[in-house]
């Protein structure tokens, strides 16, 4: 920093000091002479010192900086996992109601392989003689314990399993559960998708493969390899271009994880200062894990392929674990230009690519020569639909975490790598989003609105509560507003049960054979309005029996008796059934003239589908942590909120609704013993259907988002969505068997008294015992059609 | 509603209970052994004490009959949240066979969790048809969670 020109420096270089008095001498005279000028010189060696320090302490801070955001980050990466949400695992056993194509379905979402010969490995299966399925599970560690890997061979017969044993042995099995599905990974980053995999489930050759491609000396340099650089600089320069990159993957890392893509110095720079501070902290396996984890491998929509697991599954729907060599090379010769190899865009230049890649494997001896050729010759192998098991199931996925939050933070979700075992039923969730897509199309071609139906469907097990499936959107796959838990529309008719079971809470006074008026109603409201309800036929019958008036949904008996009973108690029976919000007690809530989200509904019913326990629906069983250490369970919890007897004196008549009721064009599409519901409200905006089996309740609304007429009615519209879903589920007659405390009598409907079996319009109903009507009817056998009858009876 | 995954609190009751059902298993050897259903191969657990002093029934299918004796086992080797999990599978699975409520009615007794052995009770009361000894079994559990 001295300046060459200045005289002291002259001065200085004629007069060399010498060690001793002399030049002690020399130097003070020297000194005393020049003194402005050493004055000086000093001055400027200060400033310089001063620029030199400022310089170190800033190239110190910025080096300090980048070192805290490299371990900031790294941590945040490295120890960072996705929760997991694993579907239900289909048990099998002997009997079990299930299709070979169902067992087929689950397995292929699964992503077991399907060979033509025995299964061989684990993952695999085959279908053969049109009645049997033969396959190797995959090992699971399930919170009770870990479940090996086992050959099973499933007979089927009429869509039931009628043999299960072992795939050697030929040996009875008696139950298996086969390994859970994964639904969805909860991510930090939303558009970011990722499945971890750790360096030691990494194939060897892949980590061989990528080695010999992109960085041959990464266990032998520090983050910089000059030879590479230098290598790189003489191939550049000789093509008056760039051509070749020195950069280790510890660089890659670095550009991939903090930096941008310019090629700027000064990138170049910060690349290089942070590739050595990431080999300074961190050993070269988590430098190469992370790699393979974070390295960019494609774009799908706006969803961002990170890591070779996400890949794997991207482009060839498996395993990282399970890919040939060919398919390997494929994925590491995308390295070096994702978008400009993607073999699904570019196949051809993929697939000299990857031959490049196989080149390099055999001559870094990965492969021999005839498996070069072997490789060589294949085609890319890839799958047709790119698969990805982010999040399948949006809105089910999005119930998941709801309930998860209730116990665990947005963090711990994102990062904590929980293992979420939920009930979703894939072979169920499928088949609901096959009914919404191929129902409502239907539903629209007589319609002349352009504004598109929107629907919700929520299935779940009847005695158990547990959610299997849920749809929220004509579009299942789309992650959008959640109909089912966030749409809270009116439920019309729904609430009628709830009127009737009020009122069948007492016995003395109601019973199924009670007659209730069905005459014009007129109430003053508090506004000295005047509300005169309808019935949907704008007809009335004068007296009706309960019965009756539940089975064709008739509104004005039903104000009637739910204004006798009292709204307050109706609003009772509502919390009782395990609707969680507030009712309204005004006369027309007795037409469901009040809001409640589908998965409300879903509650109310479950509790009739229950008979009369109360289980508020759940999706998640257990939580275990990353090391599958169990964290929390949600256990079946349940309780009594309402009398078994009354409540299946309302269920019988339900399954009158379905048989010859409101519902009954159900018999069409779906000849099976069940029962449910209607509900129509206002002008058409909503149309409902909640109904169930023995085995599932189903809830169905369909409507328009902005709530206008849906043209349809309850039996018009989510009937006919609800008959389908349920016509593809292997369900059976619903039971109905009556709980002790209750007989049966037949009664004549058209006056509500006891008669015998032989009389006309007699029918048989239950009743809590001794609440049998003690009126006995005349048996009216005038008409011929009638005498016939009886005859026949 | 839900609980920790954490019995620790309850391990000296849970030793009672253990000790007890031992007594009472020993007491009714002669009816508690559950025989093996015909169709079972080697995935059969091989239990010899039952949770239940009460023979289940016969006619329960394999799958469920494995289930159970597999949650009787998991429940003397001191694996309660196991035979828990265990048979809520049976429930899913098959979820009208009273045996099965009363044993979670029983371990949840065991446990302390009054509230949930009295609904459980209930339930599988719900589902008995003909076997006055289960229910006088689901009816005792009843009335001491009720105390």
């Amino acid at each position: 920093m001295t300046d060459k020109h200045s005289p002291d420096k002259k001065t200085s270089r004629r007069k060399p000091s010498k060690p001793g008095k002399a030049g002690k001498h020399v130097t003070k005279s020297s000194s005393r002479q020049d003194s402005p000028g050493v004055l000086r010189r000093l001055f400027l060696n200060k400033i310089s010192a001063s620029v030199l320090l400022l310089v170190f302490l800033l190239s110190s801070l910025y080096v300090v900086y980048l070192d805290i955001l490299i371990t900031e980050k790294m941590s945040g990466r490295i120890w960072s996992f996705p929760s997991t949400v694993y579907a239900r695992p289909l048990e099998l056993y002997k009997n079990k109601a299930i299709s070979i194509e169902d067992i087929s379905s689950e397995l292929d979402l699964l992503d077991y392989r399907k060979v033509n010969t025995r299964p061989a490995k684990p993952g695999q299966y085959r279908v053969y003689a049109g009645a049997y399925i033969e396959l190797i599970s995959r090992d699971f560690n399930f919170s009770d314990g870990f479940q090996a890997s086992q050959g099973l061979r499933i007979k089927l017969q009429n869509n039931y399993i009628s043999r299960l044993e072992a795939l050697n042995s030929n040996q009875v099995v008696d139950v298996f559960r086969l390994d859970p599905m994964v639904v969805a990974g909860i991510y930090p980053k939303q558009q970011e998708v990722r499945q971890l995999i750790q360096l030691e489930q990494v194939p060897d050759d892949l980590v061989l493969a990528l080695l010999s491609v992109e960085d041959r000396r990464f266990y032998q340099h520090w983050g910089l390899d000059p030879r590479s650089i230098a290598r790189a600089f003489m191939a550049n320069l000789m093509a008056g271009k760039t051509v070749q990159g020195g950069s280790t993957l510890t660089q890659q890392l670095v550009k991939n994880i903090f930096l941008s893509a310019d090629r700027t110095l000064i990138r170049k720079i910060n690349e290089a200062i942070m590739a050595l501070l990431l080999e300074f902290h961190y050993d070269k396996s988590t430098i190469l894990e992370t790699y393979i984890n974070e390295v960019y491998l494609g774009q799908h929509g706006a969803t961002q392929i990170h890591g070779f697991q996400l890949a794997s599954q991207f482009y060839f729907s498996r395993d990282l674990n399970r890919l040939s060599r060919d398919q390997m090379a494929l994925l590491v010769g995308m390295v070096k230009g994702p978008s400009w190899y993607h073999p699904r865009r570019h196949p051809e230049r993929a697939l000299e690519r990857r031959n490049q890649v196989l080149a390099l494997m055999l001559e870094k001896q990965v492969i021999n020569q005839s498996q070069y050729n072997l490789y060589a010759a294949r085609p890319l192998g890839l799958t047709h639909k790119p698969k990805l098991s982010s999040n399948r199931y949006p809105a089910l996925v999005d119930l998941v975490k709801r309930q998860l939050q209730e116990d665990y933070n947005e963090t711990d979700l994102k990062t904590a790598g929980l293992n979420i075992f939920t009930s979703i039923d894939p072979i169920i969730q499928e088949k609901a989003e096959k009914s919404v897509s191929e129902v409502l199309p239907r539903l629209e071609r007589s319609q002349t609105q352009t504004a598109p139906l929107q629907a919700s469907v929520i299935v779940a097990s009847s005695e158990q509560g547990e959610i299997q499936a849920l749809v929220s959107d004509r579009s299942p796959k789309f992650a959008g507003f959640n109909r089912s838990l966030d749409a809270v529309r009116q439920i019309g008719s729904l609430i009628k049960p709830a009127i009737y079971l009020s009122a069948l809470q007492y016995p003395e006074r109601y019973t199924l054979a009670s007659m209730l008026k069905d005459v014009p109603l007129h109430l003053k409201t508090s506004k000295g309005d005047v509300w005169s309800p309808q019935n949907y036929d704008g007809e009335t019958l004068g007296e009706i029996t309960l019965f009756e008036a539940l089975r064709d949904s008739r509104n004005i008996p039903s104000v009637r008796l739910g204004l006798d009973i009292g709204l307050a108690e109706i609003a009772d029976t509502l919390h009782n059934l395990g609707v969680r919000r507030d009712i309204p007690t005004y006369p027309s809530m007795t037409l469901g003239a009040f809001s409640l989200s589908p998965l409300d509904v879903a509650n109310m019913y479950q509790t009739f589908a229950a008979r009369g326990y109360h289980i508020p629906l759940r999706v998640i069983r257990e939580v275990l942590d990353k090391d599958n250490q169990p964290l929390t369970r949600y256990p079946l919890a349940f309780s009594k909120t309402l009398d078994e007897k009354s409540v299946h004196l309302v269920n019988h008549v339900l399954h009158e609704v379905t048989r010859s009721g409101t519902a009954a064009s159900l018999q069409r599409i779906l000849p099976l013993r069940v029962a449910g519901k209607t509900g129509t409200t206002d002008d058409l905006r909503d149309s409902w259907f909640a109904g169930f089996s023995d085995e599932q309740l189903a809830v169905v609304w369909i409507g328009r988002d902005d709530n206008s007429s849906t043209q349809l009615t309850g039996a018009s519209g989510a009937l006919q969505l609800w008959g389908d879903l349920m016509g593809r589920l292997p369900i059976n007659d619903l039971s109905l068997t009556p709980p002790a405390g209750i007989e049966q009598a037949w009664i004549e409907l058209k006056s509500g008294a006891s008669t015998n079996k032989n009389c006309p319009s007699a029918v048989k109903l239950p009743f809590i015992t001794g609440s049998v009507p003690t009126e006995k009817a005349k048996c009216d056998t005038g008409g011929l059609f009638d005498q016939i009858k009886q005859f026949f009876n | 509603m839900r609980y920790r995954w954490s019995f620790r609190s309850n391990q000296a009751i849970l030793q009672l209970a253990l000790i007890s059902a031992l007594l009472v298993s020993l007491l009714l050897a002669g009816c508690s052994g559950i025989p093996l259903p015909a169709d079972s191969g080697q995935q059969a657990p091989l239990a010899t004490e039952s949770i239940l002093p009460v023979a289940d029934s016969k006619e329960l299918p394999a799958v469920i009959q494995n289930l159970m004796t597999l949650a009787d086992q998991q429940y003397f080797d001191n694996r309660v949240d196991d035979a828990i999990v265990t048979l809520e599978r049976a429930i899913r699975i098959r979820p009208r066979y009273p045996e099965i409520w009363s044993r979670m009615a029983y371990i949840y007794a065991q446990l302390g969790k009054q509230d949930q052995a009295y609904q459980y009770a209930q339930r599988s009361n719900s589902y008995i048809n003909l076997n006055p000894r289960l229910k006088s079994f689901n009816d005792e559990l009843i009335a001491s969670s009720q105390r």
